[in-house]
């Protein structure tokens, strides 16, 4: 098959190349490009562990041709670290929370909960568990990854300014509904 | 979809139970009759004189002096069968059937299944307690656990309320039922004794080996292999306790069996009852040496130092010590009359006996007898696994572990239809519980240490799945009681309940 010349952004990063049109992006991620963060799990969309953020939303990239990522600005697991490199607020309180076991699953998690973070900054335990159901554990009951986003949402505010975290809230909330 | 279609499952047990009693309710004996589906072929690595969990804890945690048990193991045309995880051994179906076997009893007998299983429960005073199915359960506390339970959830409060909710709905004011489940499971973990377990001729064993660098630093070594479970955390905890290192110093390493010392790896809660074991004797036989190190370093007889958290202290002036990092140090730089240098050593540990965790589990589960649908409002979990290594990593273990039992009690099953076509092949098809829907649970503890363990640790993994079973399951049960429902043929998936509540004619 022919390849396509491919360009786009990952953690940051302008990579290009040439890939075959049906190559999957979770496969241009781990195989092409070494970030292997997201996992390969279901590889049907169902379990969430590809789960990267592609233009501000969350994907399963198991379920992605590279080719529609073209000139996408993608974020994986590893792109969500402080740019010191140390952990972030929302990795932290997975860590503290013990919000995770075996750990397969982890990175989608993460990075599904870093973009519902930004979709809705003040959620309800309902409104976790509703965003969050994309991303398939086994290990944890959920219990302890929900208790780690809450945490997390409640640092995060802490550490913005009350007046317009309000606002944005309210709005997104909503829109969640 | 290749994968659940090929691969192995296992758990397809059809059980057949009689259980005598008194008319004032305590037991006189128990039957059971199996039939178990193995598909195309058994590919559980079971203990060679070990063959099924379930034929040795079918008793549960009651006082049961007789009991009878057979099976037939049947090949279908399924893939393999016989692999579960998360009680690989069966434990499970055997909660689930004497479970069910006391729901029975109690209606039968017109009884309160609390009071009931207080008569029956195996007492404190009665431990190390002979089953009649061959095995001397280690220790337990039932009663305390039970009341413990009862008392956390307002049992009373529960059944006056839903009294009331029966009442609403005969009178047309509700459509939704209430049921709680209640289970005390007693599991049989920590596999095992050499002289009764064997994978293949290796007995079951467990092994550790530590090494002390003279920094002080140490690293272990282990026959298990964590999947998740924490062992990191675990055995530093046990190692930092038996020999005064700081956890965060301890490296422990395992499944690279060019260097691990023999073992027989991570399944039915036996690593931290067998390997954990292996890791406090292997740190014991450290101590010991450095309790003659210390000796030499501070000039006394050995017998005249003693152990105090991370230090030996002559007896008397608590001014002289040896810190368990200078006596690492010292082991590698001092010429000590009579000892080698170096601070290492390995266990291999055969336990005495399996170990034989428990707990309490009670649900509270709202019914929409027009749908099926079900709504967990409350999960309590009681686990009494021996002493506690650490907390976290233990209710970590409850919330998954009960999440698995909802899996498996409320919708997960290999379907096929009249053809043979396989009907779950997905994940959108066959059920795992996504964070929507998945119950909130209350872990709750009592501490029974195993008498034969050297730190009386009985295994935490599989507690939460072989009790929560039959616990979600008999929430169904107990819902629809009213109307006749003594039992049902899980999984309770709505479309099972649903029908349940049709059957009962309670659909308009």
């Amino acid at each position: 098959m022919s390849k396509m010349h491919v360009k786009l952004t990952v953690n940051g990063a302008a990579v290009e190349g040439l890939a075959e049109p049906r190559t999957l992006l979770i496969h241009c991620l781990r195989e092409n490009l070494g970030v292997t963060g997201p996992h390969v799990g279901c590889e049907t969309s169902h379990c969430g562990a590809c789960t990267v953020d592609m233009d501000g939303r969350s994907v399963k990239s198991c379920t992605v041709f590279v080719a529609q990522a073209q000139g996408a600005d993608v974020t994986t697991v590893e792109g969500l670290v402080n740019a010191d490199g140390s952990l972030s607020v929302l990795q932290e309180m997975f860590r503290e929370h013990y919000g995770l076991q075996c750990g397969f699953c982890t990175s989608g998690t993460i990075t599904r909960a870093h973009r519902f973070l930004q979709e809705n900054p003040i959620p309800t335990e309902e409104q976790v568990r509703f965003g969050m159901a994309g991303n398939l554990c086994r290990c944890t009951g959920y219990q302890n990854i929900v208790k780690a986003i809450l945490a997390a949402a409640e640092m995060m505010n802490a550490q913005d300014k009350p007046s317009s975290t309000e606002g944005v809230g309210q709005q997104k909330v909503e829109t969640a509904e | 979809m290749d994968n659940p279609m090929s691969t192995a499952f296992a758990r397809d047990y059809w059980m057949q139970g009689k259980i005598a009693a008194t008319k004032d309710g305590q037991i006189t004996g128990l039957w059971c009759h199996t039939t178990a589906d193995h598909g195309g072929f058994d590919a559980c690595a079971d203990p060679t004189k070990f063959p099924a969990g379930f034929m040795n804890i079918c008793t549960g945690s009651h006082d049961i002096p007789t009991a009878h048990l057979s099976v037939d193991g049947v090949n279908t045309n399924k893939a393999l069968g016989g692999v579960a995880y998360r009680c690989s051994f069966r434990v499970t179906q055997a909660a689930y059937f004497i479970e069910c076997m006391i729901e029975v009893l109690a209606i039968k007998l017109n009884m309160d299944a609390t009071e009931l299983r207080r008569i029956n429960f195996i007492r404190k005073d009665q431990f190390p307690y002979q089953s009649a199915l061959g095995w001397k359960c280690d220790s337990g506390d039932y009663h305390t656990a039970w009341d413990k339970a009862l008392a956390a959830v307002g049992y009373d409060d529960l059944r006056k309320e839903q009294a009331q909710r029966l009442e609403d709905f005969r009178a047309g004011k509700t459509r939704k039922l209430m049921g709680i489940g209640l289970t005390h499971f007693t599991e049989i973990v920590g596999a095992g004794p050499v002289k009764n377990c064997d994978i293949l001729g290796l007995g079951m064993f467990d092994s550790c080996e530590i090494r002390i660098h003279p920094t002080g630093s140490a690293i272990a070594r282990l026959g298990t292999i964590s999947q998740g479970q924490g062992h990191a955390t675990t055995f530093a905890q046990i190692i930092a306790s038996e020999i005064g290192l700081p956890a965060d110093d301890i490296t422990l390493e395992e499944g690279d069996t060019d260097t691990a010392p023999y073992g027989l790896g991570t399944y039915g809660s036996r690593s931290t009852p067998v390997a954990g074991a292996a890791t406090a004797m292997a740190a014991r036989k450290i101590r010991a040496k450095a309790q003659m190190i210390a000796a030499y370093l501070l000039k006394v007889h050995d017998g005249d130092v003693e152990w105090d958290v991370d230090r030996f202290v002559v007896k008397g002036d608590e001014s002289r010590f040896k810190t368990a990092k200078e006596i690492a140090f010292a082991s590698y730089n001092q010429a000590i009359p009579g000892l080698e240098p170096g601070l290492e050593a390995v266990s291999y540990y055969d336990p005495p006996n399996m170990t034989y965790p428990f707990g309490a589990d009670i649900c509270v589960m709202e019914i929409d007898v027009d749908t099926g649908e079900h709504e967990v409002r409350q999960f309590y979990a009681l686990d009494g696994c021996g002493t506690r290594i650490n907390p976290m990593i233990i209710e970590g273990q409850v919330h998954g572990g009960a999440t698995e039992g909802y899996a498996i009690a409320m919708g997960q099953e290999i379907a096929y239809d009249d053809m043979g076509n396989h009907k779950t092949a997905t994940l959108m098809d066959f059920f795992l519980p996504t964070t929507w829907g998945t119950p909130t649970y209350q872990a709750d503890h009592t501490v029974t240490p195993s008498p034969h363990h050297p730190i009386g640790d009985k295994g935490a993994g599989e507690s939460p799945n072989v009790g929560s079973v039959p616990c979600f399951s008999k929430a169904v049960h107990d819902a629809f009681r009213p109307f006749g429902l003594t039992q049902s043929h899980m999984p309770d998936d709505h479309w099972r309940v649903w029908k349940i509540a049709r059957d009962l004619g309670l659909h308009r």
